[in-house]
């Protein structure tokens, strides 16, 4: 996306027919619709009633959308859930996303299925459960723990619980990596402290203005966060 | 009645990130490697009974997991999948929203046949929906006691129908 002038993005707009569906030039069955995104019915359906969830600004993958928008995502999925289930009297509900061709996604936009499920509909989606040995769920669990605190530890949570973890963490490994994960705490507190601040200050500025602010902050988020590999993901859907 | 989500997060066994409202944990039975599970730390069974925030965090969170996988597993893709109700796939009688990282090959088989369906099935299709999406997009709030009045009448109407479903779960082992 960085790489990516405002000229070429509006021609990929231009190009991509669920911007021109979330701007109304192209015609599709839209059963809601706010500021941030559209549900419309899918054309190609694993069942009927069959909704996909698009954002209205043009992302190609989940991983560009700042958290504000994600979240919105997930609050609106679970609610047209509860419609389905209601509207058309099915047993259950799916809800998927998919990041990447191979993950099986097909469009270069962002979206959001909810299928509705009905017993023995023969729609699939069954994740295996698979046995996995003590030692590679070890190795797994301490290479992800490490990926994870880097990505979240700017927006962790609790300071005590992170402390649980983080020690939980270091058993296997022990050693020398115990004084860079102190150091990369303290350096968590402090941001945390200063994302404090700001929060209060932004709540005492008038209602108007945090809308204002909100904007921008959506607008700053992905070009701050996202990592290199954002441009390698665009490049897997054939941008 | 015993929930393995539930005792996951109580013993602590590959809790990757948590917070007082959500967790994520590495799959005990994964369907692939890197398979994470992200839920609400409150035992709830279905989708609809977890709390906007709650979701909205979980979403967001799942996100940030998801390019962690990418870049930790060395993966080409991720799927978020949420399976609400047994015949949706739902094997836990906790509410999961699963990060299945992919690779080429992998032997997972994630997708659908399409129907094709007729322009009147589909506009069926649409109308019902329509007609009961008036309450989409009005987002719970916390301590705003007018829209809480109405929820609550609303839950119970719904209950009956939940309730079949939250039973259906409980008999999971």
């Amino acid at each position: 996306m960085e790489g990516i002038t405002p000229e070429q993005l509006e021609a990929i707009q231009q190009q991509c027919i669920f911007c021109q569906i979330a701007s109304g030039k192209v015609a599709a069955k839209k059963v809601y619709e706010d500021d941030q995104i559209i549900a419309i019915l899918d054309i190609n359906p694993a069942n009927p009633g069959h909704i996909l969830l698009i954002t209205k600004k043009h992302y190609f993958v989940m991983p560009q959308m700042p958290d504000d928008e994600t979240g919105h995502v997930g609050i609106i999925a679970k609610q047209l859930s509860h419609v389905l289930l209601k509207a058309l009297k099915i047993e259950g509900t799916n809800i998927f996303v998919a990041n990447g061709v191979t993950a099986g996604q097909r469009a270069q936009h962002f979206m959001l299925h909810i299928i509705p499920r009905m017993d023995k509909d023969k729609v699939g989606l069954e994740i295996p459960q698979r046995e996995i040995s003590k030692e590679d769920f070890e190795k797994i669990y301490s290479a992800m723990k490490k990926g994870v605190d880097k990505i979240l530890g700017k927006t962790n949570g609790p300071k005590k619980e992170t402390e649980e973890i983080i020690e939980e963490a270091e058993e296997p490994t022990a050693g020398n990596e115990e004084t860079e994960e102190q150091e990369n705490k303290e350096e968590i507190e402090e941001e945390h402290t200063e994302e404090k601040k700001t929060k209060s200050k932004t709540v005492k500025t008038k209602k108007a203005k945090k809308e204002k602010t909100s904007s921008k902050k959506s607008k700053e988020k992905p070009a701050k966060k996202s990592p290199s590999s954002l441009d390698d993901i665009a490049r897997l859907l054939g941008v | 009645m015993t929930c393995e989500i539930c005792d996951q997060i109580k013993n602590k066994k590959g809790i990757l990130y948590q917070d007082e409202n959500i967790a994520a944990m590495l799959a005990q039975k994964p369907g692939a490697v890197g398979h994470i599970y992200v839920v609400p730390k409150k035992h709830i069974p279905i989708l609809e009974k977890i709390p906007d925030k709650v979701i909205a965090q979980m979403f967001a969170k799942a996100n940030k997991i998801s390019m962690a996988c990418f870049e930790t597993l060395g993966v080409q893709g991720t799927n978020l999948i949420i399976q609400n109700g047994m015949p949706a796939g739902q094997h836990h009688s906790h509410c999961i929203l699963h990060i299945i990282p992919r690779k080429e090959n992998d032997g997972l088989n994630l997708l659908w046949t399409p129907k094709q369906l007729t322009e009147e099935e589909m506009s069926t299709a649409e109308i019902k929906i329509k007609e009961n999406t008036g309450q989409v997009g009005i987002i719970e709030k916390e301590k705003e006691k007018p829209v809480e009045i109405k929820k609550t009448e609303e839950i119970k109407e719904d209950k009956a129908e939940e309730d079949l479903r939250i039973k259906e779960l409980e008999r999971l082992p």
